[in-house]
């Protein structure tokens, strides 16, 4: 049944024909096209289709369109660019956003907490507190909370009513909290279809029968391919076949036409079982596994589900660590044994894995939500046999990535294997749950830890055998990661891959890292316990590393470093407690990086293929540019996400800022030398020379905004980022973007203060206390959001979040963000971020990357601080509350 | 064929399931968890008024999560019901939820949630649940389901002895609404045709000491680990009558009229709390992965009835 209403839209009256089951958000995004409305979890979790009806906020992915009949409905849009509300302007000042995703749902409930705590006429500005009750129905995944608070607190006591745009240090901000940015999920092509998948529904098996022909001949069907080639599936949910279709429903109708038979094949989904020799082996040829690890991996050697790196980067002193260990083992000294345990970690792109496809004539345009915009360009072309400049791949706005969205996957090929099959556009968008089953994740680990030293801790050694499942991939290096954080240590190290019957792993920020700290930074923390040293000291007595040496000094200046206590010295129901924990991140660049810099009479442009799912590089654009001019990056027009640019990077493994910043910079000079010298021509002026933002000759001084409209043409010059081209050991990382490996490493660590509360097992992040080595900060704002983001995920994976499954079936049971959770604005510590600008003077530029680093420390501090508070080592993450009422009821 | 209910009578004529504030329907229509026809109640008329008179309180059924949560006849009469209503779920779902749906949302179960799985909700006849990941499941295992009911104001309701108005019917106690629990198949005992719309509570009680408390692991928004109401009156320094009731543990919200018989005559101290957690466990019959949750039950009472001691408004932590 149908229903026809009426309702107010923006101000302006509609009339629309509804089914009865249908959702307000399908109203206001397919029928108005208002997409600033995102649709992310579909169950009124993350708020990110948040609308205001009747100036109320309500979840419009819940709300009956019916309900709308005879109401004001006010969405992102609303206030545009010319009449924006004090809340954006606060959202975009204190940088309260980042990829943007679920920026439109946070703006209205800003706006409706605005308003109100206008008209309650409140003398002081809402605390945190109350800020945190009022956006308890948002979920933000890069991080942005910091800034949210901020612009909401400074937009109630009335810093942004001014009617004007303020600065902002991210240049895209305007259109985020406008509605106006169109992300892949925005597309709509003419004629486009609805792409969906069919997925397996057992864990393994053959395939017996996968008959597509009544698919075919169902209503609207456009199109409907195999997806996979051999007849062997390896998890539950994994895309067997795909149909394209006029409508979602009726793609969603000819999935079930869809005939799949199977012989069912031996599951194994405990990575401890599939360990075992006499395990069944779940690949008949593991050496051809998907390379959807965690980064490529060192050389290894299978046997059975099990593979075994056969050379370590980082082993060093094997058969001494070997021989301390067993020292202290036998109790001549200080000794650890223990086993840690890290969850599943599900990337939680906000936006979906999704891409439009429009396949025509052998050309083809590709709308790819991605963090490899040239790279998909170059792998698309390869894979469908395409001339390259028969390909050009589009991604302006993308709602998070977190090294989920690096090279293409399910989502593109599917979208145009239909488009090309169908002769028409496809959009492929995975739904909430396919986004949480199938689209890459943190492989669970186990890490098994020795650690033994001489009685009074010093001369320690280790031993770490870690064993990363990646479900139906491979490629972990938890103990390289840990061997390399600390020279000076004898350490004995191997990494396994343990394969099981789940969907692939692949790189998550800092991939393998956070396993590395919460393992060997715990170990080590428990040993300087153990010899009652301070875990400063401790790590000083052994670490010969000269470049930690400002960070030791960081932490040990810290007020609330000096005040920690040990904690047989607390009690009481509320406990805190302080934790640290280091790491370092490999220096990445990408040199045949590409930057153009274009001068015409409407102003100055930087150019490059590069891609900004929400980390900032197009605000490292405009900044590298507007220095040179010493004017405001906000008048550098940043065109980027369009693979027929010069040659981007790829964002992920922190290259990005490093690799265009130092190009960005060195063609703007050559733009600005090219152009003092074509005007001085053009105008007879004399001795002309850059003063400040414009230029100076005998006798005056244009502005450079006055300087653009004088250029005949344009000006425009190329400059590829070069320099620094180390090396690449060993295959050890994917290379599909050029990427290389340069001297040093970036160096972090965080102080994490928590708060326990021992009667209900709960942990409260309180505060933060963060350095990072990385040199020159390009753009300090952008970095410091990267760092809160990492703070903000370290805790999820601390805390919160794990990937449950039916022990029985190997289904995914956290489908939905309900069920797999995700910190909220309440979750947040307080945080201060240090940036040590040192240590990368050999650098164009002097800096590099950050994004890694940001993390990787998290939960390993976390960790060190609940034992500090209370006694109890966490021995697994999440630390839910179960674990600290048994471990401390032992 | 769905229908838009214009009056209550139409609605109990219809065939289809109810949806109000559409808050859980839509997201199980959304991914294929509830097909079939929906006979839509948001439109009926007067069911969205609260009316306090001396002699109790009667909600309708399309009273808003949010308006039970501010009114101020509520908040100052029955301030358990109105804590708990202002602290569940998120503002938006608080907004556009109702009272009635509230009490009659189905299981949050992420078994009943899949659409591959099959289980005594949706016509099966097992519990996936029971042999697979029960981690959030209950610890009084009254039922072949083995998840917890998810009405929070449910269970409060039960501890304020309050009664539901079946159209045409008269009432039923909110503790007869959901049943013993023991049939898994089923959330609450209404049937096909009968449309719940109202709640009356009874008259206040004097001096009521209430506080609501979820056990979760975030600061806000999550399922409770463990919930618990309690409410209680103070004669001469001892605790004259208590109600206490418990949710997030079995197939139904409980009332625990041993806590309230144990706490009848004792001083307010956090000793007597304590050992009224531990009257509350005492019967517990939790599964391999619950047996965390015994200790969550004792502490959670003990933490509510502190609260409701210390007067501390607010419920989540």
């Amino acid at each position: 049944m149908s229903e026809t209403i009426k309702t107010n839209v923006n101000g302006n009256p509609r009339t629309y024909e509804v089914d009865l089951g249908a959702s307000a958000l399908e109203v206001i995004r397919d029928q108005e096209g208002l997409t600033g409305t995102k649709l992310v979890c579909g169950t009124g979790v993350c708020g990110a289709c948040t609308v205001l009806v009747d100036n109320e906020p309500v979840c419009s992915c819940l709300l009956p369109a019916t309900q709308l009949e005879g109401k004001q409905v006010q969405t992102v849009e609303y206030h545009d660019q010319d009449n924006l509300h004090p809340i954006q302007r606060a959202f975009m000042a204190c940088d309260g956003l980042q990829c943007g995703y679920c920026t439109p749902g946070f703006i209205n409930e800003g706006i409706a907490f605005y308003e109100q705590w206008k008209k309650a006429s409140h003398k002081q500005p809402p605390t945190r507190e109350e800020v945190a009750e009022a956006m308890a129905g948002h979920l933000c995944r890069c991080g942005a909370y910091v800034g949210i608070y901020e612009a909401i607190q400074r937009a109630c006591a009335g810093e942004f009513d001014a009617d004007q745009i303020p600065e902002h240090p991210r240049v895209d901000s305007l259109p985020k909290v406008t509605g106006k940015a169109k992300y892949t999920a925005d597309v709509k092509l003419p004629g486009q279809l609805t792409g969906k998948i069919f997925r397996s529904t057992y864990a393994h098996g053959t395939i017996t029968k996968l008959d597509l022909s009544a698919a075919r001949q169902m209503p609207g069907v456009k199109a409907v391919i195999r997806l996979l080639e051999e007849d062997v599936f390896y998890y539950y949910d994994q895309p067997l076949a795909a149909v394209a279709a006029e409508t979602a429903a009726q793609a969603e109708a000819a999935l079930t036409a869809i005939q799949f038979e199977y012989t069912p094949l031996p599951v194994i989904l405990d990575p401890d079982e599939a360990r075992k020799p006499d395990a069944p082996q779940l690949y008949a040829d593991p050496k051809n596994i998907p390379g959807a690890g965690e980064g490529g991996g060192l050389p290894g050697k299978w046997e059975g589900n099990v593979r075994r790196t056969t050379f370590s980067l980082s082993a060093s002193k094997r058969s001494k660590a070997r021989k301390v260990v067993e020292k202290a083992a036998s109790g001549s000294g200080q000794y650890f044994k223990g086993s840690f345990f890290t969850p599943t970690q599900l990337h939680t792109c906000l936006e979906p894995h999704c891409a439009v496809a429009d396949w025509k004539d052998g050309k083809l345009v590709l709308y790819a939500s991605t963090q490899g915009l040239a790279l998909t360009a170059r792998e698309v072309a390869k894979h469908y046999e395409l001339p390259p400049e028969n390909v050009r791949v589009y991604s302006d706005f993308i709602g998070g990535g977190f090294g989920s969205k690096i090279n293409p996957k399910t989502a593109t090929f599917t979208a145009i294997s239909l488009s090309k099959e169908a002769g028409a556009p496809v959009a492929m968008i995975l739904s909430r749950p396919e986004e949480l089953i199938d689209s890459g994740s943190r492989p669970a680990a186990r890490m098994d830890v020795e650690i033994g030293s001489n009685a009074d801790g010093s001369a320690p050694a280790f031993k770490m055998d870690a064993y990363g499942a990646g479900g139906f991939s491979s490629g972990s290096n938890i103990a390289d990661i840990a061997g390399m954080i600390y020279k000076g240590i004898p350490r004995d190290i191997h990494d396994y891959d343990v394969l099981t019957n789940f969907s692939p792993g692949c790189p998550f920020r800092g991939p393998s890292g956070p396993a590395s700290c919460f393992s060997l930074e715990q170990a080590v923390d428990q040993l300087a316990h153990d010899a009652q040293v301070d875990p400063i000291d401790f790590r000083t007595g052994y670490d010969t590393n000269k470049e930690h040496e400002s960070l030791y000094k960081w932490v040990k200046d810290l007020p609330v470093w000096k005040n920690r206590k040990r904690p047989e010295e607390k009690d009481g129901r509320f406990r805190t407690g302080i934790g640290v924990s280091f790491i370092n991140w490999l220096h990445l660049l990408v040199p045949s990086t590409e930057v153009e810099v274009e001068v015409n009479r409407t102003g100055i442009f930087v150019k490059n293929a590069v891609q900004d799912m929400g980390q900032g590089s197009k605000s490292v654009l405009a900044k590298a540019v507007a220095e040179v001019f010493e004017i405001s990056p906000q008048d550098v027009k940043v065109v980027v996400g369009d693979s027929i640019l010069p040659y981007g990077p790829t964002s992920g493994g922190s290259r990005t800022a490093t690799s265009i910043y130092p190009a960005a910079k060195a063609a703007a000079r050559k733009v600005k030398d090219r152009m003092i010298g074509d005007l001085a021509k053009q105008n007879n002026w004399k001795n002309a020379a850059q003063e400040g933002n414009g230029i100076r000759y005998d006798g005056g001084k244009v502005r450079w905004q006055e300087a653009w409209e004088q250029v005949q043409g344009s000006i425009k010059e190329k400059v590829k980022r070069g320099g620094n081209a180390g090396m690449n050991p060993l295959g050890l990382l994917p290379l599909g973007d050029g990427l290389r490996i340069g001297k040093k490493r970036g160096r972090g660590c965080y102080v994490i203060e928590v708060e326990v509360d021992t009667l209900l097992g709960k942990i409260r992040v309180t505060n933060v206390w963060g350095a990072m080595r990385i040199g020159k900060i390009f753009v300090p704002a952008m970095a410091r959001s990267q760092c809160y983001g990492g703070v903000i995920q370290g805790i999820g994976y601390a805390l919160y979040e794990d990937r449950y499954h039916d022990p029985n079936t190997g289904q995914v049971l956290t489908r939905g963000l309900e069920d797999y959770k995700i910190p909220g604005i309440g979750d947040i510590p307080e945080m201060q971020i240090d940036f040590l600008e040192e240590g990368f003077e050999f650098v164009k530029e002097k800096g590099i990357g950050l994004a890694e680093l940001a993390t990787m420390p998290v939960a390993a501090a976390v960790a060190n601080a609940v034992f500090n508070a209370t006694g109890f080592r966490p021995d697994r993450a999440p630390i839910l509350p179960e674990n600290l009422i048994q471990g401390l009821s032992v | 064929m769905s229908t838009l209910a214009q009056n209550i009578n139409e609605a109990a004529q219809a065939t289809g399931e109810i949806r109000a504030g559409g808050t859980d329907y839509q997201a199980r229509l959304r991914y294929g968890i509830t097909q079939g026809d929906v006979v839509d109640i948001s439109r009926l008329p007067d069911l969205d008024q609260v009316s306090v008179s001396g002699q109790g309180v009667q909600i309708g059924a399309l009273v808003k999560i949010a308006a039970v949560a501010d009114h101020q006849d509520l908040r100052t009469q029955y301030p358990g019901f109105s804590m708990a209503a202002g602290a569940l779920a998120t503002p938006q779902i608080r907004a556009a939820g109702t009272l009635g749906g509230s009490l009659l949302q189905r299981t949050r179960c992420w078994y009943y949630r899949h659409p591959d799985v099959s289980c005594h909700k949706k016509g099966g006849d097992s519990c996936p649940g029971r042999e697979g990941n029960h981690k959030f499941g209950v610890v009084f295992d009254i039922s072949p389901c083995s998840f917890p009911h998810p009405s929070t104001l449910g269970m409060v309701l039960m501890a304020y002895d309050a009664e539901v108005e079946i159209h045409g019917q008269g009432r039923r106690s909110v503790a007869d609404l959901f049943g013993d629990g023991k049939d898994p198949a089923i959330d609450h005992t209404l049937k096909e045709g009968e449309v719940l719309s109202h709640v009356h509570l009874p008259a206040p009680t004097a001096n009521e000491k209430a506080s609501y408390f979820r056990s979760i692991s975030r600061a806000r928004a999550e399922w409770p680990l463990v919930e618990v109401i309690a409410r209680y009156q103070v004669e001469g320094g001892k605790i004259s009558q208590a109600w206490v009731a418990i949710g997030g543990v079995a197939h139904v919200p409980l009332r625990l009229p041993e806590v309230e018989a144990y706490l009848k005559g004792k001083e307010e101290s956090e000793w007597v709390f304590s050992e009224a957690g531990k009257v509350a466990s005492k019967g517990a019959s939790p599964l391999p992965q619950t047996e965390y949750k015994v200790a969550l039950v004792e502490r959670t009472v003990f933490e509510t009835l502190r609260r409701a001691k210390e007067g501390i408004w607010g419920g989540e932590g």
